[in-house]
Order: structure tokens, then C-alpha cells, then sequence
């Protein structure tokens, strides 16, 4: 028996020998080699070297298997003779961490997407943004501070020029009303999303009607049990309720916010005649239907409110009254199938409405909005290296506004309706890897001026290392003037702006580092000669503009052993001739140096949770009255330092959430701008009051607690 | 004639079938004692090759990507960068998925899901706490739908309840009752084929023991 078994392994037994590697020759010990079909296989050793030994005959398919890799194949004949000797590379696969992205211009934030940056968890937890995404995305750089209008400032564009999408729809008022001088904050929570997209310039040719920036966010699709909780704080309370019945999901969340017992307990230097107060409802409904086809349904309403007496723009010593209602509701719904094995369809819907009511003193202005828009896309994945991207959408737009005088006992009233049509294409190439590029155009018309404008857009990828990767986009983006100047001229064309950027990323192991650089020219901004003019002919498109800087980011993971920081730095130069500026100059809203800092600690022990921000941005331009050659000023440095914490806990037996939120802990003195009187006392100098944040220090102490069980 | 020549060639088949089955039966037996021998990530890397190996052999098994799955499971929990927990973690889950191809109906399977949520819990437990909960609960009251005397549910409940703090309402208390019961239907369990999931037995004794000690 063993000397026939010896005799056997003698003639027949065949070895099969190599050496496996990555395409840059490192060895990939633990690789699986084996003949299909078999039973015959071995492991590859910690040098990448193996040895096979088989006693088939015949012919075999040899495969090799290793984790984030692509499976190689090849067809051996085992006759018995010569043994084989295999040098074997395998690739990464498409979807491997290398992968080459597009990140010109882009912040990607999502769980598990490729070339996140952030996650929607990150967002939510970042101490200085209070729970607001636009708060959230201001410690990104590219992004400038402007503690009095809390909207996102980006790249030297003003506020309008940053577009905020819910899965791929406009959303019109993104923010809450704005009352003066006071921080507006975003009207959705960061919570109804799982991926974020924030492009601060070049993005794709599906976006438009934006001149600097896309915010994309893109609703929850997880698959969630039957849950019900409550959360209860110093300035509110909410209930958030989730069910699950056969495959479709709906949710529902209500707030009521209210600032009265958290102004009574630590005063505050407005006299507020009725304290804000708000209230939220938004329902979502998500389904998978037969096959692959997702339906999502978004909709919310908002109502806010609140009326306070504030220093007359002509006398500081008397106050006006002013009143300020807010009813604001976004309705979307959207649906994604696949067609066929290449083609995937998104089609979507989605209605906007803002009714806002301002009174000074007995007076009233009255704005409102409806916005309807339908949009279609395709997606085709046409050959291995090619995507294709087309389709089209319809806008329109209407906006009145209403202007009631108490004392002529007269009203105004201005009428805007706005169609726009577009269709946008858009090809990439993806090559071997190192290489992606992005060509699209955008071909846009808007009804009232009558035009039609072609916008072209291109990204490129390059791979410079395992690790690293360089990174173009630019092209030309336009949009169409603000509604409160289109409803005095409605001929007025769409502005245009051109960026370029070129960015440098280096990723490891949870650390990345990246920085861009980037040009931006603007031309045929709205000028006007006066801010109150109503004549159609005061305004016109001849202001441009150009904006250049430097922006950097660090994150880390890895350091700190359940820490995580960021680190943003942006160096900005934007002037602009727009609006009533009478030459080039720094708009008020740009800070030449923006700094954040963010840490987050996770305590597994305590499950608990802390973290800080910390925000500078240098002076802001302001003029002074008081000097006629036209001198500019800047405003103090801005400084924030905020601090949150979270600590799981049960509470009658339920699980609980405890968190508390200060910010600008450390007292600073903030001043934003100054208001300067529009009369002149009797010594012929205009006085000035500075603008300061509503509430110097904010804290915000809660609970949130899971009604039912989650073990 | 002809029936001798039927009969021969059908015994040679049923032998055939028998050698096939011995092979699957003494390589998976062989794989298991390995299994419990593995100490390191390359060690367990090797088994989980060898059960991939059985799996694409034996396409109507789903025992061999079961314990795959339960080989890179266990990678995912012993390995400490992040990156490779994932990676490993995700895998099983694929796995999983292959095995649920073949067997879409068994219990151990969705055991083995939880167990793999648990397993990329740890990659980043505030940011993925909540949903890969949900998952893993869900995952585990389909197995107890699929098979409620299956011991290693109530195993892993026990335990997730077991390694939470008392003030969260964990600790030894309250997973005892949990844990007693995972004992019981271990003690319950028919195991007639030496290849089926056994796994937890020992734990839940050492554990149990180990609480009696305590108190």
C-alpha cells in the first residue's frame, strides 16, 4: 500500500508553484489559489509565495481569490510532466479604496461612499454648528464666517450663490427667515440625510442655476425597525416616530421650538416683543418596489415667528417694531428604477412654497414664493470605462411681493413668473484606474430675458501614488439674478462665472490631506444705483468680479485612539463691482483668512462623547460715513470656541441620550459690522451701533429617549 | 446480464457518491479542527480559504460559506485596524449572502449576520451604533422566527446584554435569565451532524460559571 502510494504520487503528483503580488510587486500573503472545481488549493505564505500539489490530470482552471481585489483566472493543462511556475498580478478591483474620484471642488460626506470626507454623523456632532448642516459645512474650508447671516458663504460668492439640492431637487429657501441681523439656520435636520455632498465649485453639469456652490444632500434609504422617541430641551421639544410595514418606511418628526424660558432665565440685551418660536412637521416615506425601483417622498412644513423693537435705521433713540411670520413648506418626491442591465431612470418632482410676512411699524411687506420644478435623469454605465449622464429639467418660478404703506394708505405689488428649461449630458472615462475624466454641458434657457446660455463643464483625475491624486475641474455656471431685483427688472440676464480649481489629495489609512487651489471670474453680476430703486431701467448686468485662493484640510482618525479631528484653512482674494459698489472692491462678506478646528473624542468606556470647535475668521470690509474718501475699515477678528457633549444613559428603564452644547464658551467678544446711522447728529457725525451675535453664549442642555427597546 | 451490468453501474455511482461525500465530510472535519486551533490572522486566514475552497467544490452546501463566514466574523472582531475589520467584516456578510443562496431559510445564517454587525459595530460604535443594532436585532428575531431553539441567539443577546454597562441596563443580571436560556436549548440541541454549528457551548459555561463565582 505505501510503496504503491509512494510509486502513485511518483508519476502522477504535479506541483504548481508561484509567487502572487499587487500591480506595484508588494507580496499579498494570504491569498486563496486553487483549481476550480476541486478540492485542491493552498494559501499563498507571508512572502506571496505557493505551492500547489495535485494529482488531477486533465484541464483545469486555476483561480486566485484575495479580499479587494479583482479574481484572476488562468486555464492550466496538468499532464504530469513540467512543473508549472506562475508569477501572478492581481489588480485592485474598481470599487477598491484606490479607486480614482473626482474631488476638485468636492466634500463628499456618507458612510461608506468613496472619498467621503465627513459622514452625516459627523455633521451632527459638530460642536460650533449646534446641529446645523449649513454650521456643519462653514468648518469646511472654501467656506467664509459671517456670524450675522448664518448662511454659507463660499469662494468670495455671495449667499444666493450656494444651491441647496435634496436628492437632486432645488430646494428655495434652504434657511430659515431671516430677521435683521440675526443668524438664519437650516431648515432640515442633518439626520434626514446619509450623504452629503458640498461642491465648492466645478460640479457636475446636472446642477445649475448656481453661480459658486452645490449642496447636495441625499435622503436616508437604511432600513429601519418600529421606533419611537422623544427629546426634550431648554429651547424646545420634538418627537420623532418611525415604522416599517412590509418594505415601506415612513417617518415623522415633529418641533416646537420656543427662546422665552431660555431668555427669561438668562436675559438678553433685544427687547423682544413676542420671543421666536417655531415649529416643524416633516414626513418622509420611502418603498422599494418590485425589482430594484426606490420611491421617496419628502415633506415638510415650517412655521416661525417673532417680533421684537430694534434700533430705527434713522434715530437710534427711538425703536422700530418689526414683526416677522414665516410659513414655509417643500414637497419632493422621487424615484429611481433600473431600465435594463446598463440604464438606471431618476425622475423627480418637487414644490416649493415661502410665504414671509414683515411689518415695521405700521407698516407691511410681504413676500411670496412658489416654485415648481420636474426633472429627469439617465444613468448609463455603456461600456466598463464609460458613464453616461443626460437629462433635462423645468423650472418655474413665481415670486410676489406685496408692500403695504400705512400712511399714503396705498400698496404696491410686483409680480415675477419664471420659466426655465434645461438639458445637461455628461460622459466619464474611467482608465485603468489612474485616470478619470468628466465632460458634460449644460444648455439652460430662461423665459423672461429671453436667452439661452451653454455651459461647459470638465473634471479630470489623475492617480500620483497609492495614496495620492490630482485632481481639475472647471468650467462655466450662470444663474439667474436674486428675485428681489428680477421682480423691478425682469429682463435682467444670468450671471455667469467661470471657475477653474486644481486639487492635491492624499489619503491613508484614515488620515487625508488635502489642498486646492482655484480662480474664479465673475461677470454680468446686477448692478443698481439705488437699493430701493423700483425702475426698471436703474438696473443692469454690468458688475464682474473675480475671486482666487488657497484652501487646505487635514483629518485625521488615527491618531487618537477614538478621536477624531480637522483641521480647515482658506485663504481667499475676491473683489467685485455688483449691486451699488461703485468700483472693484471687497464685498463685506469676505474674510481674507477662515480657520476651523474640530475634535471629537469617543469615551467607550462611559459611551459617552465630547468635542470642540474652534472658528476664526479675520476682519470683514465696512465703510464709515464718517470719512468721505471712501476709506475701508475691517471688523475685529471673529473667535468661536464650543464645546459639546453626549453620554448614553437609561432612564425608567429606557435608553437615553443626554447632550449639551455650549458655544463660544470662552466669552469672546464678537462684532460682525456696524450700522451706522442714515442721519447725521448735529456735530455732522453719524453714530454707529455694532452688530453683535444675538445671545453672546448659547447653551443647549436635552435629552433625547428611545420609547421602545432597541435590544 | 443487463441487470448485473444496471446494478454494477449503480453501485459505482452510489460509492462514487459516497467517496464524494466522505471527501466533504473528512476535508470539513479536517478544516474544523484547524478552525479551533487558529491563534493569529494568518492562521484563520488559511481555514477561511480552505471552507472557500470546499464552497465553490460543493456548490450545494452551505455549511462551507457558512464557516467562512464565521472564519472572517471572527477576523473581522481580532483584527484592529479599522480598514481590515471592514474588510473582513464585509466579506463575511458576502458570504453570507452565498450561503443564503443555497439555504434561504436557515436559522444559523441569520445568527451568523448578527454576529458580523456586531463585528463593524466596533469599526466606529457612535456612527454606526444605531443602524447595525437595528440590523443585527433584525437579523436575530429572524432566526428565532426561522428556528427559536437555535442556542446561539440567545447566546449572542445574552452577551451584547452581558458587556453592557449595569447602568444601561447590562451586566451580569440581566443577561443571566438570557444566558440560562441559551444553556438550556444548548443542552436541547440535536446534534446528529458532527459538522453542524456548535459554536458558544463552552463560552456560555465559562460564563455562567464565572457569574456564580462573582456573586
Amino acid at each position: 500500500m505505501l510503496l504503491f502510494s509512494v510509486s502513485f504520487n511518483l508519476s502522477a503528483q504535479q506541483v504548481i508553484s508561484g509567487h502572487i503580488s499587487d500591480e506595484k510587486g508588494a507580496a499579498l500573503p494570504g491569498a486563496n489559489i486553487f483549481l476550480q472545481g476541486t478540492y485542491d488549493g493552498t494559501t499563498c505564505d507571508t512572502t506571496g509565495f505557493f505551492r500547489l500539489e495535485t494529482f488531477l490530470t486533465g484541464k483545469y482552471t486555476l483561480l486566485v481569490r484575495y479580499i479587494g481585489y479583482q479574481q484572476y483566472l488562468k486555464v492550466i493543462e496538468l499532464d504530469g510532466s513540467t512543473p508549472e511556475y506562475l508569477s501572478i498580478i492581481l489588480q485592485e478591483e474598481q470599487t477598491g479604496i484606490s479607486e480614482v474620484v473626482i474631488t476638485a471642488g468636492t466634500f463628499e460626506a456618507g458612510d461608506r461612499k468613496k472619498g467621503a470626507v465627513l459622514s452625516s454623523y459627523d455633521i451632527s456632532t459638530t460642536a460650533g454648528a449646534m446641529g446645523d448642516l449649513a454650521g456643519a459645512m462653514n468648518t469646511l474650508p472654501g467656506t467664509m464666517h459671517v456670524g450675522e447671516e448664518g448662511a454659507l458663504f463660499v469662494r468670495g460668492g455671495d449667499k444666493y450663490e450656494t444651491r441647496t439640492l435634496i436628492d437632486g431637487m432645488i430646494v428655495e429657501q434652504p434657511y430659515t427667515a431671516k430677521n435683521t441681523d440675526f443668524p438664519v439656520r437650516s431648515r432640515f435636520s442633518p439626520l434626514l440625510f446619509n450623504g452629503t455632498f458640498f461642491s465648492t465649485g466645478g460640479y457636475s453639469a446636472e446642477y445649475g442655476q448656481a453661480l459658486s456652490s452645490v449642496l447636495l444632500l441625499t435622503t436616508n434609504t437604511a432600513e429601519t425597525e418600529d421606533m419611537a422617541s422623544i427629546g426634550i430641551h431648554n429651547v424646545g421639544a420634538g418627537i420623532n416616530l418611525a415604522g416599517n410595514r412590509k418594505g415601506t418606511v415612513l417617518t415623522s418628526s415633529s418641533g416646537y421650538s420656543n427662546l422665552w424660558p431660555y431668555y427669561t432665565l438668562f436675559g438678553t440685551d433685544i427687547r423682544w416683543d413676542r420671543m421666536p418660536s417655531s415649529f416643524d412637521q416633516t414626513f418622509t416615506l420611502r418603498r422599494r418596489t418590485d425589482g430594484n425601483g426606490m420611491l421617496k417622498v419628502l415633506a415638510t412644513y415650517n412655521y416661525s415667528s417673532n417680533s421684537l423693537y430694534y434700533p430705527s435705521a434713522n434715530d437710534f433713540l427711538v425703536s422700530d417694531h418689526i414683526r416677522l411670520n414665516n410659513h414655509n413648506a417643500f414637497i419632493k418626491a422621487t424615484y429611481i428604477d433600473q431600465l435594463n442591465e446598463q440604464w438606471s431612470v431618476k425622475a423627480g418632482w418637487a414644490v416649493n412654497m415661502d410665504d414671509e410676512k414683515t411689518g415695521i411699524n405700521r407698516d407691511n411687506l410681504q413676500k411670496s414664493l412658489e416654485g415648481t420644478q420636474a426633472k429627469v435623469t439617465f444613468c448609463g454605465d455603456v461600456l466598463p470605462y464609460l458613464k453616461l449622464r443626460s437629462g433635462g429639467e423645468y423650472m418655474l418660478h413665481s415670486f410676489r411681493q406685496d408692500y403695504r404703506i400705512s400712511l399714503i394708505g396705498s400698496h404696491f405689488t410686483w409680480n415675477l413668473s419664471e420659466p426655465i428649461a434645461a438639458a445637461f449630458t455628461e460622459a466619464e472615462i474611467t482608465a485603468k484606474e489612474k485616470l478619470a475624466l468628466r465632460l458634460g454641458a449644460r444648455l439652460e434657457h430662461a423665459g423672461n430675458p429671453g436667452e439661452t446660455v451653454l455651459s461647459p463643464r470638465l473634471s479630470l483625475a489623475v492617480k500620483t501614488g497609492k495614496y495620492s491624486q490630482l485632481s481639475l475641474a472647471g468650467g462655466t455656471f450662470c444663474q439667474l439674478p436674486e428675485d428681489e431685483y428680477l421682480i423691478f427688472a425682469p429682463a435682467l440676464k444670468m450671471e455667469w462665472a467661470q471657475h477653474l480649481m486644481l486639487n492635491y489629495q492624499y489619503d491613508r489609512s484614515g488620515r487625508i490631506f488635502r489642498t486646492e487651489g482655484y480662480f474664479k471670474n465673475y461677470s454680468r453680476l446686477v448692478t443698481f444705483d439705488s437699493l430701493y430703486s423700483y425702475m426698471p431701467g436703474d438696473y443692469a448686468n454690468e458688475g464682474k468680479g473675480y475671486a482666487k485662493g488657497i484652501d487646505l484640510f487635514y483629518r485625521d482618525k488615527t491618531t487618537f485612539r477614538n478621536g477624531d479631528f480637522w483641521i480647515s484653512y482658506s485663504w481667499i482674494d475676491s473683489k467685485r463691482k455688483y449691486h451699488e459698489y461703485e468700483n472693484l472692491q471687497v464685498p463685506g462678506y469676505v474674510s481674507t483668512h477662515n480657520l476651523s478646528v474640530v475634535y471629537k473624542q469617543y469615551f467607550e468606556a462611559m459611551k459617552s462623547f465630547a468635542g470642540f470647535s474652534y472658528s476664526f475668521a479675520s476682519g470683514r470690509p465696512y465703510k464709515d460715513p464718517n470719512y468721505t474718501n471712501g476709506q475701508t475699515f475691517l471688523t475685529p477678528c471673529y473667535n468661536d470656541l464650543s464645546l459639546n457633549f453626549l453620554r448614553i444613559t437609561r432612564i425608567a428603564g429606557k435608553f437615553a441620550a443626554v447632550h449639551c452644547v455650549i458655544n463660544n464658551i470662552a466669552g469672546f467678544n464678537n462684532i460682525f459690522g456696524y450700522r451706522f446711522n442714515t442721519r447725521a447728529d448735529e456735530n455732522g457725525h453719524f453714530t454707529s451701533l455694532p452688530i453683535k451675535p444675538p445671545n453672546k453664549r448659547f447653551i443647549v442642555v436635552g435629552i433625547v429617549i428611545l420609547l421602545n427597546d432597541p435590544v | 446480464m443487463k441487470t448485473l451490468i444496471v446494478t454494477i453501474f449503480s453501485l459505482a455511482a452510489v460509492m462514487q457518491c459516497m467517496a464524494g461525500n466522505d471527501l466533504y465530510v473528512s476535508k470539513m472535519k479536517e478544516t474544523l479542527q484547524a478552525m479551533d486551533k487558529c491563534q493569529t490572522l494568518e492562521d484563520f486566514q488559511k481555514v477561511a480559504n480552505t471552507f472557500e475552497i470546499i464552497a465553490q467544490a460543493e456548490k450545494d452546501k452551505w455549511l462551507p460559506y457558512y464557516y467562512s463566514a464565521l472564519t472572517y466574523g471572527i477576523m473581522s472582531m481580532q483584527a484592529t485596524d479599522p480598514a481590515l475589520k471592514d474588510k473582513y467584516g464585509f466579506n463575511a456578510q458576502d458570504e453570507i449572502k452565498r450561503g443564503l443562496e443555497i439555504k434561504p431559510d436557515e436559522s444559523e445564517l441569520y445568527v451568523l449576520q448578527a454576529f458580523t454587525c456586531y463585528a463593524l459595530i466596533q469599526v466606529n460604535p457612535m456612527e454606526r451604533g444605531m443602524e447595525y443594532m437595528t440590523l443585527a436585532n433584525q437579523a436575530l428575531a429572524k432566526a428565532e422566527e426561522l428556528n427559536n431553539d437555535n442556542p446561539r441567539i440567545y447566546y449572542l443577546r445574552g452577551q451584547a446584554i452581558y458587556n453592557m454597562p449595569v447602568e444601561y441596563g447590562g451586566g451580569s443580571q440581566a443577561a443571566l435569565p438570557i444566558l440560562k436560556q441559551a444553556k438550556e436549548k444548548y443542552d436541547k440541541a440535536n446534534t446528529s451532524d458532527e459538522l453542524f454549528p456548535r459554536w458558544g457551548k463552552e463560552d456560555i459555561d465559562s460564563l455562567l460559571e464565572q457569574i456564580a463565582k462573582t456573586q
